[in-house]
């Protein structure tokens, strides 16, 4: 026969139990969601650097140099159009200021000398190893000759 | 009622570490890669040159291809024509375009990238 204090005790543990369950999952929800939460956090970064990387190359081989994005297509005046992936046979220089994170610019044509328009010095971390960089190509036409467009892009 | 409530301890017991398997299984999503969109971009590229210079032979546009893409195999479609790059692979990339021909002919150039 159990007695009132009997139950209070038993109804106490068992109180106490719940709780300690309760919070148990609370903190494991937790913990997954702060887990998720820093791992996209640490992928964000080389994914923005790849997206501006290849979206800058992109935008150079696709716009003219009159527009106020930088640009490296020539404008075909018999076509009223500038023409994507063709570059005058004399490109000059793109405006390259205000995109910190191209490390260096080249245009390597198929046989001929290269072009560089961009080199800069690594501005990051005294620990450099730490850098993080990425090196896109894109093909183009330089006149008649084929070149490959090289952006290398850093996060220090 | 004082058993109801340890069973009642013991079934959340267990819901917790069904909860805690479950969010040990699940792999957060991963990480997005712009790699599928740069080898397209390439593609895109060659085939528009290739188009654009007056389009150059079969080993031309081998050669064209394996300087573009290092390391990678591949194969090359000129309407009926295709030249193999590399070995296969079962991961294929596939990108094409038409053109008119000086003749007036539709034209087709493919180019396949295996990954």
């Amino acid at each position: 026969m159990n007695t009132t204090s009997e139950r209070g005790l038993l109804f106490s543990t068992d109180l106490l139990l719940a709780v300690v369950i309760l919070l148990l999952t609370s903190l494991a929800g937790l913990a997954f969601l702060s887990s998720l939460a820093l791992h996209s956090a640490s992928a964000l970064p080389a994914y923005r650097l790849q997206r501006q990387g290849l979206f800058f190359l992109d935008a150079l081989v696709k716009n003219d140099a009159s527009q106020s994005f930088p640009g490296l297509a020539a404008f075909d005046s018999g076509l009223h159009r500038v023409t994507p992936n063709f570059l005058s046979p004399a490109p000059t220089a793109p405006e390259l200021q205000g995109f910190p994170l191209l490390q260096s610019l080249r245009l390597v044509p198929f046989n001929g000398p290269e072009t560089q328009w961009a080199d800069k010095p690594l501005t990051g971390p005294a620990n450099q190893a730490s850098t993080t960089c990425y090196s896109f190509e894109r093909l183009v036409l330089v006149g008649k000759e084929k070149a490959l467009l090289i952006g290398v892009f850093c996060d220090g | 009622m004082d058993e109801r409530g340890l069973y009642f301890s013991l079934e959340a017991l267990l819901g917790f570490a069904v909860l805690v398997l479950v969010l040990l299984s699940t792999k957060p999503a991963e990480a997005p890669d712009l790699k599928p969109l740069y080898l397209l971009q390439k593609q895109h590229d060659l085939l528009v040159v290739w188009v654009g210079q007056g389009i150059p032979s079969l080993p031309e546009m081998e050669s064209d291809f394996r300087r573009v893409f290092p390391g990678f195999s591949g194969r090359i479609g000129f309407n009926d024509e295709f030249v193999a790059v590399g070995e296969p692979a079962s991961n294929a990339f596939t990108e094409s375009i038409y053109y008119a021909a000086p003749s007036g002919a539709l034209g087709r150039l493919s180019i396949t990238l295996y990954d």
